[in-house]
């Protein structure tokens, strides 16, 4: 297969816009409507739809309503880089859905070209490349898709091709939902264990978080004060995830003797966002050799005869959820402030269960390295495929 | 209520200034109230009149003298009832250079002590319609709106001062009417009160008074001295912009007060002598945010407490304000109720300790929209100085009628908003409006509301607990949630799906493997 089998798309696929239904013919029931927010940027249908049109509407314009083999683009935003940046496989729930003018709609004649194949060739590097291309401000016009080239193997060789990447692309489904599931398993022993943290169903005796851990603000950064002499990397809240560090991108301020004293972090701190998105929190287990926090940061030292900083991090997540860190201060920007955070009831279960639970967490993350490697590998294979799919080497 | 063709007929008034250049609201309002002045100079000249013809006498006071001014026009063509029926031109050169003038410099003389408050506020007034045909077109329409009737005439110009609001112009955000109702049910005026608003924009809340009174005392004005006291003592209102001087006086004025006391007061610079302790209630909201130098600062309020804040600074003023046994409802932004520094806590501790702290009613965020998005609360507090807080009570108001956003839009139907609806709500309709259920619990404060759990909507906080948490006043601090215990899968379901997905991840690959042979 080469590119002189190949024909403008319109040859072999319908291309045209869908249409937005105006304020005044939505309605709260009848005939759904796919819109782009109703599909996840990995171009999954998200399972609800949440406007809705009257079938009559829906009958007069019966090219709009959604076929099976049909393909989405997302054909103009606000912003010009998300333009064609989403795309979707109509497939049964959405069948039939009426398509809001921000969809460009492609409906293969499937005579000549299989849906399957198309899907893929509209996802293929080369191609989303060409569309980009094509964008015209913050719109992407369907006469400009239809002149696209399409190379055309014969549709048993098309079926083929689709269904190898078909069978790729869920592998990368598959594991990407065994990571997600990962995530809920640890949530769902914590709860098994210690019960939910809002309720106390198992009546844990509860402490002053203050009590429970040394804890202090880090150190304020000052632009006047810097001489440049002993720059430190330090943390800031960016730097501090649910979990884990990103220290991809680190500030360095000065520390002096004193400061390094007092600020330097330790393995098995529990490090906690003052602001933001207060209380976000994770262990420092020494990934950087010398390091150091900011002022936007509490710095936890948990006291090793009441808690772990595995436990207290989770346990922080789970209140986070409840909304119990901020609520105080809604109006404002939320705080969680030294003195809050000192007097927050922190229940404490055996040391014993929370060491129970640090190891069960250790070794879910361990599956979960080995989840991302695979996800990563899968996501290498699918790449390869596509690639010698459109160049005729699969 | 005024009917929707008055409105359309005002609307048309609004249309016809924009469209001949002048769109700024403020100016419109500012404009029409001259004119609404210069109409009833003339029926008070008529009224003055008639009395002199029945008893065939020389008339006992003149609005507009006889013979004629300076440049030699008659003042008989001063009279509104004349000059409507004037060709434009005409009625321009009259208005312009003879009407006004006469405003700003003879009339307050020729009134004596009569109207002196309004003639007062003409002083600077300014003529700024440019063409005759847009004024020859707005006195014939001004000159259809009904404004004989009291009520009627006061809601006229409460829609167009409405206007203002939404155009949102100008800095100073006016209070929603419905908060404003609220405020005065909560602190019930008396005849005998001596209120003041010492932030008083267009006197919203002093005319919200006077229609409590009239509504809740009908004999008010059947008794000479309270009648005396109404229109001449009870109502005071300081503001620093001349412009909402005007327009205050003459939304009294429209409300039937003969003689308030609107004047210029820069309420937090100047000094207090002889304004402290005379006023038995203080409505106010005050512009919150902004801070003062200690220099442009009354000396009087820093004594009180050490601020640049003025939200705060006005606190300290309402205290200063008020008598003993004085009460207010006040308009405060949330950070009063929690903010850290020694001033937010000293203030918070004199309410509580020095004073007596009745009410925080917490209004939902999206109360000033679509000016300011602020969290704010209503604060009722009676001035003891002697203490006497024993419980606060609380009042977390969710929904207040209307919808939160930026539109605003009334949730419900007319009758059923504001905090005394005409007609009863059902449960459902209380949700979209809490502020009639505000107004029944706020008697029961001292009774059933104590037993009220902090879970509820409304309840009550021995002082000692405000105290202990360092007078902190949110009500979030005692609001307590009932949290529901999260739903979740074991974790041996969440292995056996994993285990399940491992599966399919093999046989996948296997699948794959065999297609390509």
């Amino acid at each position: 297969m080469s590119v002189r089998n190949s024909v403008p798309l319109v040859e072999v696929a319908e291309v045209f816009n869908g249409k937005t239904p105006s304020k005044s013919e939505q309605r709260s029931r009848g005939h759904p409507v796919l819109k782009i927010k109703d599909v996840s940027d990995l171009g999954e249908f998200r399972g609800t739809f949440d406007s809705f049109i009257d079938p009559e509407l829906a009958d007069a314009y019966a090219n709009k309503q959604l076929r099976e083999g049909d393909t989405l683009i997302l054909n103009a935003a606000h912003n010009a880089n998300y333009v064609a940046s989403k795309t979707f496989r109509v497939q049964r729930p959405t069948v039939g859905a009426f398509a809001t003018g921000e969809w460009l709609v492609l409906r293969p004649v499937e005579s000549r070209l299989d849906p399957g194949f198309m899907f893929h060739w509209v996802n293929s590097p080369d191609t989303r490349r060409a569309i980009r291309d094509m964008v015209k401000g913050i719109h992407l016009y369907p006469k400009d898709v239809a002149r696209l080239r399409i190379s055309l193997p014969p549709l048993p060789e098309q079926r083929r091709i689709a269904e190898i990447l078909d069978k790729a692309d869920a592998l990368r489904t598959k594991r990407r939902a065994a990571l997600a599931q990962l995530d809920t398993l640890i949530q769902s022993i914590f709860l098994d264990l210690f019960g939910d943290p809002a309720t106390n169903p198992k009546r844990w005796p509860k402490r002053a978080f203050g009590e429970v851990c040394e804890t202090r603000l880090g150190k304020m950064l000052d632009q006047k004060q810097q001489t440049g002499k002993h720059r430190r990397p330090y943390l800031r809240n960016a730097n501090v995830q649910w979990f884990r560090f990103d220290i991809t991108s680190l500030f360095e301020m000065d520390f002096d003797d004193d400061d390094r004293r007092i600020f330097r972090l330790q393995s098995g701190d529990l490090l906690i966002c003052e602001g933001g998105e207060p209380g976000r929190a994770a262990v420092w287990r020494g990934e950087l050799e010398e390091c150091y926090f900011q002022k936007a940061l509490h710095r936890a030292r948990p006291n090793p005869n009441l808690a772990l900083a595995e436990y207290l991090a989770w346990l922080l997540w789970f209140l986070n959820q409840a909304g119990m860190l901020s609520g105080v201060t809604s109006a404002t920007i939320a705080h969680l402030t030294g003195e809050k955070l000192a007097v927050l009831p922190t229940m404490l279960p055996p040391l014993s269960l929370q060491q129970e639970f640090a190891n069960r967490v250790t070794s879910i993350e361990n599956v979960e390295a080995s989840f991302q490697t695979s996800l990563h590998r899968l996501d290498g294979m699918f790449a390869s495929l596509q690639h010698c799919a459109f160049r005729g080497d699969l | 209520m005024i009917t929707g063709e008055i409105k359309n007929q005002v609307d048309h008034i609004w249309d016809a200034f924009w469209s001949g250049g002048i769109s700024n609201p403020l100016e419109v309002i500012e404009q029409i109230t001259y004119l609404l002045f210069i109409r009833r100079l003339d029926d008070l000249h008529t009224l003055e009149e008639n009395k002199a013809n029945r008893l065939s006498r020389p008339m006992e006071r003149r609005v507009f003298p006889q013979g004629n001014d300076a440049k030699g026009r008659a003042y008989e063509d001063f009279r509104w009832s004349r000059f409507k029926h004037f060709a434009p031109a005409e009625m321009f050169t009259v208005v312009d250079e003879h009407v006004f003038p006469f405003l700003r410099d003879d009339l307050a003389q020729q009134l004596g002590n009569g109207d002196s408050t309004y003639a007062h506020h003409m002083e600077g007034a300014r003529f700024t319609i440019q063409k005759p045909a847009l004024l020859a077109k707005v006195v014939d329409m001004l000159d259809k709106v009904p404004m004989e009737d009291r009520d009627t005439k006061g809601d006229i110009y409460e829609y167009m001062l409405a206007k203002i609001a939404t155009a949102g112009q100008n800095g100073q955000f006016r209070t929603p009417r419905h908060i404003i109702q609220l405020m005065v049910e909560l602190t019930a005026p008396q005849p005998n009160d001596v209120i003041c608003d010492p932030a008083c924009g267009t006197a919203g809340f002093l005319v919200a008074a006077g229609e409590y009174l009239r509504k809740h005392y009908p004999n008010l004005l059947h008794d000479e001295t309270l009648r005396k006291h109404f229109h001449y003592h009870l109502f005071h209102g300081f503001d620093f912009d001349n412009t909402m001087l005007r327009i205050a006086s003459m939304n009294m004025l429209l409300h039937g007060v003969e003689g308030p006391d609107i004047r210029y007061r820069d309420s937090l610079a100047q000094d207090h002598a002889g304004e402290e302790e005379k006023y038995t209630l203080v409505l106010a909201n005050p512009p919150f945010a902004g801070s003062l130098d200690y220099e442009n600062t009354a000396k009087d309020l820093l004594q009180i407490v050490k601020t640049k804040k003025t939200e705060l600074l006005f606190l300290a003023l309402f205290l200063r304000l008020l008598k003993s046994g004085g009460r207010a409802a006040v308009i405060v932004p949330e950070g009063v109720l929690f903010g850290s520094s020694k001033a937010h806590k000293e203030l918070r501790r004199i309410l509580v300790e020095d004073q007596k702290l009745d009410a925080v009613v917490k209004l939902p965020s999206g109360v000033f929209k679509p000016y300011a998005g602020v969290s704010t609360a209503i604060l009722v507090f009676t001035k003891t100085n002697s203490g006497g807080t024993d419980f606060i009570w609380f009042y977390d108001v969710e929904a207040d009628g209307w919808s939160l956003d930026d539109k605003r839009t009334p949730l419900l139907s007319e009758d059923k908003l504001g905090s005394v609806p005409c007609t009863a709500l059902t449960d459902d309709e209380y949700a979209m409006n809490n502020l009639p259920d505000v107004l029944a619990r706020w008697p029961q404060r001292a009774g059933a509301e104590r037993n009220r759990p902090r879970t509820a909507q409304s309840f009550c906080v021995p002082k000692d607990d405000i105290a202990a948490q360092g007078y902190d006043l949110s009500l979030n601090r005692y609001k307590e949630v009932v949290y529901e215990a999260a739903e979740h899968r074991s974790p041996k379901e969440i292995l056996a799906d994993l285990w399940k997905l491992e599966d399919e991840i093999q046989r996948g690959m296997k699948e794959l493997e065999r297609l390509f042979g």
